[in-house]
């Protein structure tokens, strides 16, 4: 290919490529009119008869089976809505498109972008964190409203932008790790956490809420996520407590693991040091109710032993939650983790937010948003929502492990309500 | 008509844009000298781990928000970011002067920062064979990665941190304004690269990829040349890496991994050919378009599948370029001996002479 023939190649494309943007840099035509509708009042209603919602949800990557849960609470929610415009006859119908994320924050602007071309404007997801960092100037640039039912980094409170969570930040989780350590009378407590944006947040809360209580709170290991063998952590964390036991006793030392299921490994390697069995104990809801835990005899004896408890945020009993486990188990085989409930309520929030705002339109329905949800009580509760487009309170169940007739479960300790900052013990 | 008319316009020229920066330099690195960069990432974050650190750095240093006088006191980068970004945002919409020093002066910089980590980076193998090169700067990549994500005072580690926006005065139509900046800015880069590769030093690089031991006997220095490149290459990566934190407006470390920024390049290199000047904007204008149409358009596909969309994303993309390299096994463009047809020529017109 001669010299010419290149330049002409490369003209073409930069010619393609810079029409493309200066058309779009180019002053807007007015909107064109959506396909409106005629309500029984006679009034013309600006709101299309399909209202799409988008899903960014990781359907691969380390968070799969969590995306997958989330992307069938989702279409659930839908056909739940659906049938009640029918039933109310209502005109209008909820379609979702679900894209998969991967679990990588690139890939999550990716996929934000390309529903923003199909024109979806009302987002449900993304589940990380830190994919919710990063598609976050393009939302707010583009009026796209976002609602994550997981990300849970205090760095993303945020107010009057379009990033909402329906799930409290890990603040709170902090105050009630802190209150427990309290109730329990711990005067000194070794903070270990697990190595990411969730653990850090975490550790960082419960360490400043510990402290803002009297409690002398220690900074213990941070261990890395991608390993498994925590000899070196587990090492520097008895030595910590045995100072600290021999100083002031076992009864006012405890320690708190910020872990996901990993911390099943770290506690069979701790029950292996007489100093860390003979503190108390307390856990986070990354492994609240882990099955990994209770399947585990050296780990589950260790848990017993230190009398280890561990929090998880949860919804009171109520029919429409047993209702939607059920349909879970049946689909899924299992009960699936509870951002899934909160994706299930978020589809109705939007939806009953644009119906309210009458269109189709992120900027109203951010203004009304928290006011409908201040009014929703859904499959996960009372969805008030704070400042920040957060949810502002949530409950904490207690759970501790037994020793049922030669079996490990879980057992139900109590509950702690950060609305009233009171706890509840069975 | 509505911007997200746009959208998908605007989303194949930015990307196109910023990878043309990144494919370019891997070109000159891998497609002309020979050297196999499999840690391009290290440039690319190196860029966008700067700006996150520089730019609301400098920011407040325009606006003065150190002092315990001023609307917000700042001692925190990380702790503050949002309140940073909030405050910094709407002083310099009303700024312009203040936003495009702002502006030029981090990506220059973050251009610079990352030429030298780049540098640094290969002073302890650039002795080394290419294939060892190339592993030692994968653990480089994925070490910069590692100390982005865990060391919390550069980019807020795990949290991440915003960065201001110098093009916030724009308003809704941001994302078009930033890409029609930064179709100039790569356009300058592709063409000043074309013009290095045609020169004198362009040649002595393929002289060294072709037999490093023919270049040498003829003069040419093959570790500063290879320095020179790895420097001239690294500071443009690093130039992608700033654009684009710009163009998402946070850095957190985990959006800059191996896959998106040394795996796709090398992809469109490979697609667009090695060694030619007009690959890397053929490879990244295809790949780019191609992906970007896949996820769109997958959707109309649902109907006809008995499995979920989503899953196509890769498969259509693979299959996609699996059948350009069929069809073109050396990309898109092919690499030519220009040289040596010149030879032929001057023989033909000799023997034309003659006769």
């Amino acid at each position: 290919m001669d010299y010419k023939t290149q330049l002409v190649i490369v003209a073409v494309i930069m010619l393609l490529v810079g029409i493309a943007a200066g058309y779009a840099v180019k002053p807007s035509a007015p909107q064109s009119a959506p396909n409106t509708t005629t309500t029984a009042q006679g009034q013309q209603s600006k709101l299309p008869n399909v209202i799409v919602i988008g899903g960014l949800f990781p359907l691969s990557g380390d968070l799969q089976t969590f995306g997958q849960q989330n992307s069938l609470a989702l279409q659930l929610a839908a056909s739940d809505i659906n049938s009640f415009f029918n039933s109310s006859g209502l005109p209008y119908q909820v379609k979702v498109v679900i894209e998969d994320t991967q679990t990588n924050p690139d890939v999550a602007l990716q996929k934000l972008q390309s529903l923003y071309s199909q024109g979806v404007k009302f987002v449900a997801g993304p589940m990380a964190s830190s994919e919710v960092k990063n598609i976050m100037g393009f939302a707010n640039s583009n009026h796209i409203l976002i609602f994550s039912p997981s990300s849970t980094s205090p760095a993303l409170a945020i107010p009057n932008d379009f990033i909402f969570r329906l799930v409290v930040d890990d603040r709170l989780q902090g105050t009630a790790l802190a209150q427990l350590a309290k109730y329990y009378g711990l005067k000194h407590v070794v903070v270990v956490w697990r190595g990411d944006d969730w653990g850090d947040n975490l550790a960082n809360s419960t360490l400043s809420n510990l402290a803002a209580l009297g409690i002398d709170a220690i900074r213990g290991p941070r261990y890395s996520v991608q390993v498994s063998d925590y000899t070196s952590e587990v090492n520097q964390l008895a030595s910590t407590v045995s100072s600290l036991v021999n100083k002031y006793g076992a009864s006012s030392v405890g320690v708190i693991l910020v872990s996901f299921e990993e911390g099943v490994q770290f506690m069979d390697q701790a029950s292996q040091y007489q100093t860390l069995s003979n503190v108390r104990w307390i856990g986070t809801d990354g492994i609240a109710k882990s099955g990994k835990l209770i399947g585990d005899p050296v780990a589950s004896a260790f848990a017993v032993k230190t009398n280890f408890t561990a929090t998880i945020s949860g919804t009171l009993p109520n029919p429409k939650y047993d209702n939607l486990t059920k349909r879970f188990v049946a689909q899924l085989g299992t009960e699936p983790i509870s951002y899934a409930y909160n994706t299930y309520d978020i589809a109705w929030l939007l939806t009953l937010s644009i119906l309210t705002a009458g269109e189709y339109n992120p900027d109203k329905v951010a203004k009304i948003l928290p006011t409908v949800a201040s009014d929703f009580y859904g499959v996960t509760g009372w969805a008030q929502l704070n400042e920040n487009g957060d949810r502002a309170f949530a409950n904490y169940f207690i759970y501790g492990v037994a020793n049922v007739q030669n079996q490990y479960q879980w057992t139900y300790v109590g509950m702690y309500d950060t609305a009233t900052n009171a706890f509840t013990f069975k | 008509m509505p911007l997200e008319s746009f959208q998908l316009l605007l989303t194949i020229a930015s990307m196109t844009f910023i990878y043309l920066i990144v494919v370019t330099s891997l070109n000159l690195e891998a497609g002309f000298l020979g050297l196999p960069n499999f840690g391009k990432m290290l440039a690319v974050i190196s860029g966008a781990l700067f700006t996150a650190w520089f730019s609301p750095r400098m920011g407040v240093l325009l606006y003065n928000l150190a002092h315990p006088g001023s609307q917000i006191y700042v001692t925190d980068y990380v702790v503050q970011s949002n309140s940073i970004v909030t405050t910094l945002n709407p002083w310099l919409a009303g700024s312009p002067f203040s936003a495009a020093l702002l502006f030029l002066i981090t990506i220059s910089l973050s251009s610079l920062v990352g030429g030298l980590i780049g540098l640094i980076s290969v002073i302890p193998s650039v002795r080394l064979r290419e294939d060892y090169l190339g592993i030692t700067l994968l653990a480089m990549a994925e070490t910069a990665r590692v100390i982005g994500y865990n060391y919390e005072p550069i980019a807020g580690g795990t949290s991440g941190v915003q960065i201001p926006d110098p093009f916030f005065g724009f308003g809704d139509s941001r994302y078009l304004y930033y890409v029609a900046i930064l179709a100039p800015i790569s356009a300058a880069v592709f063409l000043l690269y074309r013009r290095m590769q045609n020169s004198p030093f362009g040649r002595a690089l393929k002289s060294i990829r072709e037999n490093e031991d023919a270049a040498s006997s003829l003069g040419k220095d093959i570790v500063k040349s290879r320095a020179v490149t790895i420097f001239i290459g690294s500071a443009t990566a690093a130039l992608a890496g700033s654009l684009y934190a710009y163009y998402t407006l946070g850095v957190i470390a985990t959006a800059y991994d191996r896959f998106s920024w040394t795996f796709w390049p090398w992809v469109m290199m490979m697609l667009g050919g090695m060694g030619t000047n007009l690959g890397p904007l053929v490879g990244a204008f295809t790949f780019v378009t191609a992906r970007t149409l896949i996820y769109t358009y997958k959707q109309m596909l649902s109907s006809f599948l008995p499995f979920n969309v989503v899953w196509l994303d890769y498969l259509l993309l693979s299959l996609s370029i699996i059948f350009i390299l069929l069809i073109k096994p050396n990309g898109l463009i092919k690499e030519r001996p220009l040289i040596f047809f010149k030879v032929i020529e001057r023989k033909g017109d000799a023997s034309k002479e003659k006769a």
